[in-house]
């Protein structure tokens, strides 16, 4: 797979980070909450939640576990809001700490199932492709399938299929965010994208 | 090369579709009530290492303290009882309750 034809959508996939007004409004928010308003907070939280989400979800799927792992991304920048110093963008600086505590909640996830499942025990089945009269795959179900086909990728590859693909960062954002080489982002993700383009044939998903 | 390009974006446009861009409903209220909670919880955290040290301190006091009430219990009359004796109290009766009123 040719990592170059992977479109950068950088021009705007992410306004909060990019856009002047509201890297301001940030600043401004982080000054209040410093100062102990909590509604000041709250708004950041609502504000970067759907960029949490898209990380920790996607490197964890939905369930509980994701959940409290985006919590506590908010928690701990609530702690660091005195040595947060606005060398990154807010949105950046909270991907970064979803991205680690996700791979840290990964890891636990799998030694929890080394150590508790047996061997007969296996990962829940993807959800059956609904198919209508015309063999076309429900869209929410299709969806469904690529959230639980990125799920059976390594936590390593995961992580930068998410952060280039779902994200789309660039490779470069990709590389500095998992403080990773260029080229180590290139081959996971050529390989995470051939394994994924695999599953989801399996499952009858043509890209 | 055209069909394997057209392959990675149609891949690329496939995981992008499947973006989650929330957690359940009221997520920001969650986290708000867990960072109250660790507040709560820092300010016990603080008071009770603040007065641990105390405690020691405090023990020895109560202890001679006691100590010496019982060895000046003779002053509480023969009839006080042990604890009456430990915290010094005046056995009450119905002279010291007309001796106290005003």
């Amino acid at each position: 797979m040719n990592h170059a034809t992977i479109p950068d959508k950088r021009s705007d996939p992410h306004p909060t980070c990019f856009v002047k007004v509201d890297d301001t409004s940030d600043t401004d928010l982080i000054r209040r909450a410093r100062e102990g308003d909590s509604g000041a907070f709250r708004t950041l939280v609502e504000r970067h939640e759907p960029r949490v989400a898209a990380t920790v979800v996607g490197m964890l799927g939905t369930g509980a576990d994701a959940e409290d792992v985006g919590q506590e991304v908010f928690i701990r920048f609530h702690k660091a809001l005195d040595q947060f110093c606005g060398d990154a963008a807010v949105g950046t600086y909270l991907t970064r700490i979803a991205i680690n505590l996700s791979l840290n909640a990964s890891g636990r996830r799998q030694r929890a199932r080394l150590k508790f499942w047996s061997r007969d025990q296996e990962v829940a089945p993807p959800p059956e492709p609904a198919i209508d009269g015309r063999d076309i795959v429900d869209q929410a179900a299709r969806q469904e399938i690529v959230r639980w086909a990125i799920q059976q990728l390594q936590p390593d590859h995961r992580a930068v299929v998410v952060l280039r693909m779902m994200e789309e960062y660039s490779t470069k954002e990709t590389a500095e965010l998992l403080e990773l080489p260029e080229g180590t982002v290139l081959s996971r993700l050529s390989r995470g994208m051939a394994r994924l383009k695999e599953i989801l044939q399996e499952r009858g998903v043509e890209p | 090369m055209k069909d394997r390009e057209q392959d990675a974006q149609k891949l690329a446009r496939l995981v992008a579709d499947s973006r989650t861009s929330s957690f359940a409903p009221f997520f920001a209220a969650r986290v708000m009530a867990r960072i109250d909670q660790a507040e709560e919880d820092a300010v016990v955290t603080a008071l009770t290492r603040l007065f641990r040290p105390l405690l020691g301190l405090t023990l020895a006091a109560a202890f001679f303290l006691t100590l010496f009430n019982w060895q000046n219990g003779s002053l509480m009359g023969a009839d006080a009882n042990a604890l009456e004796l430990a915290f010094s109290m005046p056995t009450v009766s119905v002279e010291t309750a007309q001796y106290l009123s005003p």
